[in-house]
């Protein structure tokens, strides 16, 4: 048990710059979940607009409120570079500008550019309202065949608009409730806090226990490398396990959620995710890399896997090139099996054991990488050992 | 003395590992990584046709002329699949249709998800209602009218006019690179740590012969700072040109001021990193671990991680984004772009060069005057 021992009292010694990294990426990853939270449920696929009505008639004001009724229209812009802004980062996705002489223009019978629009980014909904807007001119415009003045046709036009259509969710199953939803969110942008975490905590400690003097030491020990190597993984892996606790404990009490059903899928999901990353970290510690070097490629890492495998864009968003590479990855499964339980796609005991299967695969894989540099990196270049201890 | 220091700080850093890592090989690897990834999310996200399953029940005269309009065309809004129940189910649960619309009397849609996709499929047969309610109204009220209001309803309206908003380059996945710039040059905190931490005789060896030397620390930590700004500056200017011209990142604007700027922010990383090396006595990984950490803390709020943080945050908090380092480097790229003058653009320049004063005046004051008594 001494490399166990001596390899958490390294971490001890290090906990002062692993604690800053722990609580601020447990910061990152709320602000994560908090922002990202609302962009999910049926609401929220109203449009958020900006209407502008220079023309200030009956007929205008009911136009207004057509555009309103559905949609989020905003008034709290205070410039029209923060309305720019805002289009740019998606959080406003239209403008309606209704020109003065919008109403003697609809009286005169001319349909031609009366109503005036402003996006930044094409996008269905954005083709959508355009659509609706010309639907709402033609629909005034045959109700003034009827005789009707040009604000009873509005108001005929927005009536005949309402028309509410039933639509059925065909795979109410697989939805899940809020508060598990947000743990879900929360879940799925695990990948990269426990890579950032793991990786910048772990790595400092294993490349301690690599150096030269300990390991020459180590070396000339009756230590056999396989109880070295075993002892490195068991004190990393309490390490992980802990690490893994406290981040989903906290995030679920944050969150305001129990685990229960699948909720305990993502969990498990999470670990065997954890798992990777510390397997990952051992693996680079083997390199022996300075301090730089292992932030570096831990950034390259955690930012590189995350956005090709879908965990800061929607995977769905992604090109299939992008996610036939990203299936090479082991945040693609974690964010597949994370998709899968929020009902994002059809949820099946197969596709889901699959997704975590893979995952381990990988940690396999990567503790036989580990095993094979160690033993061509140090252990060959040591005195063999018998049996008993003593070196041949 | 000066030059000569000078000389020997810009070949220290050129000659260390980490900075060729850190800011070299690290856009090439990240800025690879972003445009294979986002290279096709925005021509994805652009207008594109819906496909849907048609399942009849019975005939639907009105529905049936919408369908075909909403189906053909140079760009068709749909393209419809007519199946049967069961095998439109399927469709719709492996994703090949984003809805099944139930043709009877009345048009029901059923969807397996919530998303925009599906409120437009709501909004259309939405549509086939209207059509419905204006004729009964018509029928109602004047039946003559009938052929006058139906042409009206078929005649194509262009009711409304698009206004550009920009001349630059809307693409939201840019900001991905130009928080990409503002990343590494914060990095550059990396080089600016190294020199306050070369300059404090209890966190380095340099550092004690240097203090014990007989050139005054203001030298030193002058030809440190102007060296890291010059190896810095090398470096963004490198990692503007691959992005611009090996990947073809269309970032919009005037690329001198891109390059001037991006120049700019690298020494804002430096005098960052002085800053946080200079105060306290915390071990250097101590301060790697506070540089590191606030430095991915202050790249998330600017939207690295998440486009639209920075919106949110605007909404929200938006103090925040007019204090944070980053995200007043990643604006500036976004205000040459997006903006034809030049206003909003000086302004952020104006703010990283305030960040730069009020850096290097604190790492100095903390610095200066440190008395070593026993190392």
């Amino acid at each position: 048990m001494q490399v166990f021992n001596a390899f958490l009292r390294v971490l001890r010694s290090k906990f002062g710059s692993a604690i800053i990294y722990i609580v601020l990426f447990f910061i990152v990853g709320i602000m994560m979940t908090r922002a990202d939270s609302g962009t999910s449920v049926w609401e929220k696929t109203k449009m958020v607009m900006v209407i502008e009505d220079l023309d200030d008639t009956p007929e205008s004001r009911k136009l207004v409120e057509f555009i309103s009724e559905g949609n989020v229209v905003k008034d709290d812009f205070t410039n029209e570079d923060d309305i720019t802004d805002a289009m740019y980062y998606t959080m406003l996705d239209y403008v309606v500008t209704i020109p003065k002489g919008y109403a003697e223009k609809l009286a005169s019978g001319q349909t031609e550019g009366i109503i005036e629009s402003r996006h930044m980014h094409e996008s269905y909904a954005v083709a959508n309202m355009g659509m609706l807007l010309d639907e709402y001119v033609s629909t005034v415009m045959a109700y003034r065949q009827l005789g009707k003045t040009p604000l009873e046709a509005s108001e005929a036009a927005c009536k005949a608009l309402e028309a509410k259509v039933d639509v059925t969710i065909a795979q109410e199953e697989g939805k899940t409730e809020d508060a598990a939803s947000m743990m879900l969110i929360y879940f799925r942008y695990m990948p990269y806090i426990f890579l950032c975490v793991i990786m910048n905590t772990l790595c400092p400690a294993l490349v301690a226990m690599n150096k030269k003097d300990l390991r020459f030491r180590t070396d000339c020990s009756g230590l056999t490398p396989q109880s070295y190597t075993m002892q490195q993984f068991a004190a990393s892996a309490l390490y992980i396990v802990a690490l893994w606790a406290v981040f989903t404990v906290v995030g679920a009490v944050i969150n305001g959620v129990m685990f229960s059903g699948r909720l305990w899928l993502a969990v498990v999901n999470g670990l065997v995710f954890a798992l990777f990353s510390a397997v990952f970290a051992l693996f680079v510690s083997e390199f022996s890399p300075n301090p730089n070097v292992i932030t570096a490629i831990t950034q390259i890492a955690s930012l590189g896997m995350c956005f090709l495998c879908g965990v800061f864009v929607d995977q769905a968003l992604l090109g299939g090139g992008v996610l036939a590479a990203a299936r090479f990855l082991p945040a693609y499964w974690y964010v597949r099996l994370i998709r899968m339980l929020n009902g994002d796609i059809v949820f099946t005991a197969g596709e889901a054991a699959l997704c975590l299967g893979i995952q381990a695969g990988f940690v396999a894989v990567f503790v036989l990488l580990t095993i094979l540099v160690h033993r061509a990196r140090y252990v060959s270049a040591a005195p063999r050992k018998t049996a008993a201890g003593s070196a041949a | 003395m000066f030059l000569h220091n000078l000389k020997y700080e810009i070949k220290l850093v050129l000659r260390a590992k980490s900075f060729i890592i850190w800011l070299m090989l690290f856009p090439i690897i990240l800025g690879t990584l972003f445009k294979v990834a986002f290279g096709s999310i925005y021509q994805n996200e652009t207008f594109d046709t819906i496909p849907v399953a048609v399942v009849k029940i019975s005939e639907n005269e009105v529905f049936d002329e919408m369908l075909t309009a909403l189906t053909t065309g140079e760009q068709p809004a749909l393209k419809a699949i007519s199946e049967e129940e069961a095998k439109a189910k399927e469709m719709l649960f492996d994703g090949d249709v984003k809805g099944i619309l139930y043709v009877g009397k009345t048009v029901e849609l059923s969807v397996s998800g919530r998303g925009m996709t599906q409120t437009i499929l709501q909004e259309i047969v939405g549509r086939c209602r209207v059509y419905e309610t204006v004729i009964r109204d018509t029928m109602a009220t004047d039946p003559s009218s009938l052929e006058a209001v139906i042409k009206e309803l078929s005649t194509e309206v262009d009711a409304c006019r698009e206004v550009p908003v920009t001349q630059g380059n809307p693409d939201v996945y840019v900001q991905y690179f130009y928080n990409l710039i503002a990343m590494v040059a914060i990095c550059g905190c990396n080089t600016g740590l190294h020199v306050s931490i070369d300059n404090q005789a209890n966190q380095s060896v340099v550092g004690a012969r240097k203090n014990c030397s007989g050139t005054p620390k203001s030298i030193n930590l002058t030809a440190g700072l102007i060296g890291s700004c010059i190896s810095q500056g090398v470096s963004m200017i490198f990692c503007v040109t691959f992005l611009r011209f090996v990947l073809q990142v269309n970032f919009g604007g005037n690329l001198l001021l891109l390059y001037l700027c991006s120049v700019m922010a690298g020494c804002l990383g430096v005098a960052m990193g002085f800053f946080i090396g200079s105060v306290g006595r915390a071990r250097f990984e101590v301060k790697v671990a506070i540089a590191m950490s606030i430095s991915m803390v202050l790249c998330f709020m600017s939207g690295l991680m998440m486009g639209n943080i920075k919106g949110i945050l605007a909404e929200t908090a938006p103090w925040a984004n007019r204090i944070n380092p980053v995200a007043i480097i990643s604006d500036s790229f976004y205000c040459l772009n997006i903006y034809s003058d030049y206003r909003r653009f000086l302004t952020k320049v104006l703010g990283m060069g305030i960040y730069i004063v009020i850096f290097t005046i604190l790492g100095v004051l903390f610095a200066r005057r440190k008395k070593y008594a026993s190392i």
